[in-house]
């Protein structure tokens, strides 16, 4: 996922999105609010074992419409994670929806090997 | 100043400068009508107000928007998330259940002509005001007609 460059970065909050974070036997699921943000703003890094997520929504004022009072503005967001656990760093998988960022970072699994008894 | 000037109530802008004040007092009053954390952006052009809101996680078929003149009702349900079920929650910081927001316009909306839609996790809604009765062009006659 690319990163566009910001039109004014400086004029921008940046906050941390509100996150979620599940865990089941084969994955750490992380799920965050970046309303605004598409396929197009988000970008998900995993470096060492601190995982990022930024988002840089683009939400325009409507054309032909003007300004009347508003009690919010889209930031841009940021947030990192350290990951305690192995991951798999070939099986992550991260897709935005509605506003919604989801991670899904798979465990790597220890190997299990059966050992034969071999009958004497 | 020694005095105030009196606003002309006939002049071109004053019902701009009234529809501002009103905004302007509708989004100061903590208070009023404000039962979630639900923040709005208000945008108006000539006979329409547009509200822009941001409503991440949440489906369009979970969203429902009232109007009853003058008031709207915004209300719905944040999707819950399909894994948590199955999965140990380290971290919740996301909305759960239900939203709900009033707001008291001041105009009374059209509701056959309001639009909504919801992208990115932001919903717009646009306002007509309701046009109680269309201009009437009275032609007057010379006198010794009619």
């Amino acid at each position: 996922m690319r990163r566009p460059t910001p039109e004014k970065p400086s004029e921008r909050a940046r906050v941390r999105p509100r996150t979620d974070v599940f865990e089941t036997p084969e994955a750490l699921i992380v799920v965050a609010d970046v309303p605004g943000a598409d396929h197009d703003s988000v970008e998900v890094t995993l470096q060492e074992d601190v995982l990022t997520l930024r988002a840089q929504p683009v939400l325009r004022a409507p054309e032909g419409w003007q300004p009347a009072g508003a009690e919010f503005e889209l930031p841009e967001y940021e947030r990192s994670f350290r990951v305690t656990a192995e991951i798999d760093r070939d099986g992550l998988e991260a897709g935005i929806q509605d506003g919604r960022l989801r991670v899904v970072l798979r465990k790597r699994l220890p190997r299990s090997s059966r050992i034969e008894i071999q009958a004497r | 100043m020694p005095f105030d000037p009196v606003p002309n109530p006939f002049g071109p802008l004053q019902a701009l400068r009234s529809l501002q004040a009103e905004f302007q007092r509708l989004l100061a009053e903590p208070g009023r009508g404000r039962s979630t954390h639900l923040a709005f952006a208000l945008f108006q052009k000539e006979g329409s107000l547009l509200l822009r809101t941001p409503l991440p996680s949440v489906a369009a078929k979970d969203v429902s928007i009232e109007v009853d003149g003058n008031v709207l009702t915004l209300s719905g349900q944040y999707c819950a998330e399909p894994d948590e079920a199955a999965a140990i929650a380290h971290h919740v910081e996301r909305p759960r259940g239900c939203f709900s927001r009033t707001l008291h316009l001041p105009f009374e909306v059209d509701p056959a002509r309001v639009r909504a839609r919801l992208e990115r996790g932001v919903l717009e809604v646009e306002l007509p005001h309701l046009q109680k009765c269309a201009p009437v062009k009275i032609t007057v006659q010379p006198a010794g007609q009619g």
